[in-house]
């Protein structure tokens, strides 16, 4: 059998593998494997509005603490 | 039942309880409810001040009520603190279960439970709840659930705090910040906008989230943070004070020490459990 196909979604991608099952449990996998990435994610002189869309930052922002214009979607 | 109908349960379960001369403080989803996050709960928790003997005669208590005499005790994995009773049917066949906390591991004793707590209308009675604090700190267990409950809670503990702070006291509302709305509710009234104020508010911050919101602006103040892996947290903790404040790089950060400390709450009420059961420490 041919291994699965990935997507290059880091969170799709561990669905595809098969390991996790749902969505939430790929999400806090994939921010459990990577959280030490961050800081020098953050050291790095990536444009805030560009870190703010990297996989990690994302999920990290979007599972974490609600902002206030999130309640306005 | 509806929402309604185990409001005017738990209502009237109350009033029993302390008909009974019981003192207790409702806690759980119900406590949840009542501080406003609209979710649906089935059991009825509560922390009671009971001295070990009418502990062990809780039962006997209980049967001299109409309203409880029927319950029917269930297994409990830590019998000298917490007890759980069966008084009921759910209509969906589900049992309505009453539960106590003599000591939960997680809170202060009952006398300062019941120095902080809240009283307020619920289910058409008056009720006595955990206060808001001490609710969102009876949440920080091993349930990803709970967790969900905090993260709400916060939310509005900061609201509270912040609606309007009256003058003297933005320190103590600084120093208790733990969402992001309640971090921004702050920025927007200027209130980080004091040196001194965030200076005196990042020393007073007990909480690591708190401290990893205020670390931008009080780089002398050090940031004890004392959870998870050494080397992340010495790297999470340097770097929180050189980013921009309110920048993606900064509330992601606090994410990271967040996602820290609910860790570090889980294996420890995991630990608490696992103790309390007679299990060897480890995963499960």
């Amino acid at each position: 059998m041919s291994p699965p196909e990935l997507t290059g979604d880091p969170v799709a991608d561990l669905l595809v593998q098969g390991r996790a099952r749902t969505i939430e449990e790929a999400e806090e996998l994939y921010l459990d494997e990577h959280l030490a990435e961050l800081v020098p994610l953050v050291e790095s002189d990536m444009p805030d509005a560009e870190l703010r869309r990297h996989p990690l930052v994302a999920l990290l922002l979007a599972r974490g603490s609600r902002r206030w214009e999130d309640s306005l979607a | 039942m509806t929402d309604g109908g185990a409001e005017q349960r738990l209502a009237a379960i109350y009033a029993e309880i302390s008909r009974l001369r019981l003192r207790a403080l409702v806690m759980g989803g119900h406590a949840v409810r009542f501080y406003g996050v609209d979710r649906s709960t089935v059991d009825f928790d509560l922390a009671i001040a009971l001295a070990a003997a009418e502990w062990s005669d809780l039962p006997r208590i209980l049967s001299g009520s109409p309203l409880l005499s029927a319950a029917r005790e269930g297994p409990s994995w830590r019998p000298d603190d917490f007890r759980r009773f069966e008084i009921g049917s759910l209509p969906d066949g589900r049992p309505e279960r009453l539960e106590f906390w003599r000591r939960n591991h997680l809170l202060a004793p009952f006398s300062e439970l019941d120095a902080r707590k809240t009283v307020g209308p619920y289910g058409g009675g008056t009720v006595g709840f955990l206060g808001l604090d001490d609710l969102i700190r009876s949440k920080e267990t091993e349930r990803e659930d709970d967790w969900r409950d905090v993260r709400l809670l916060e939310e509005i503990a900061d609201e509270r705090r912040l609606a309007s702070p009256a003058r003297g006291d933005h320190v103590s509302a600084l120093a208790a910040v733990r969402s992001t709305r309640g971090f921004e509710t702050a920025r927007r009234q200027g209130i980080l906008a004091s040196n001194e104020a965030t200076r005196h508010a990042a020393a007073a911050a007990a909480h690591p989230v708190t401290r990893a919101f205020l670390a931008p602006y009080a780089a002398t103040v050090p940031i004890p943070v004392t959870i998870g892996d050494e080397g992340l947290r010495a790297l999470l903790t340097g770097v929180l004070t050189t980013v921009e404040p309110g920048s993606a790089r900064h509330l992601a950060l606090v994410e990271a020490v967040r996602r820290l400390h609910q860790r570090s709450c889980m294996a420890a009420d995991r630990a608490d459990k696992e103790r309390s059961a007679g299990m060897p420490p480890g995963p499960r």
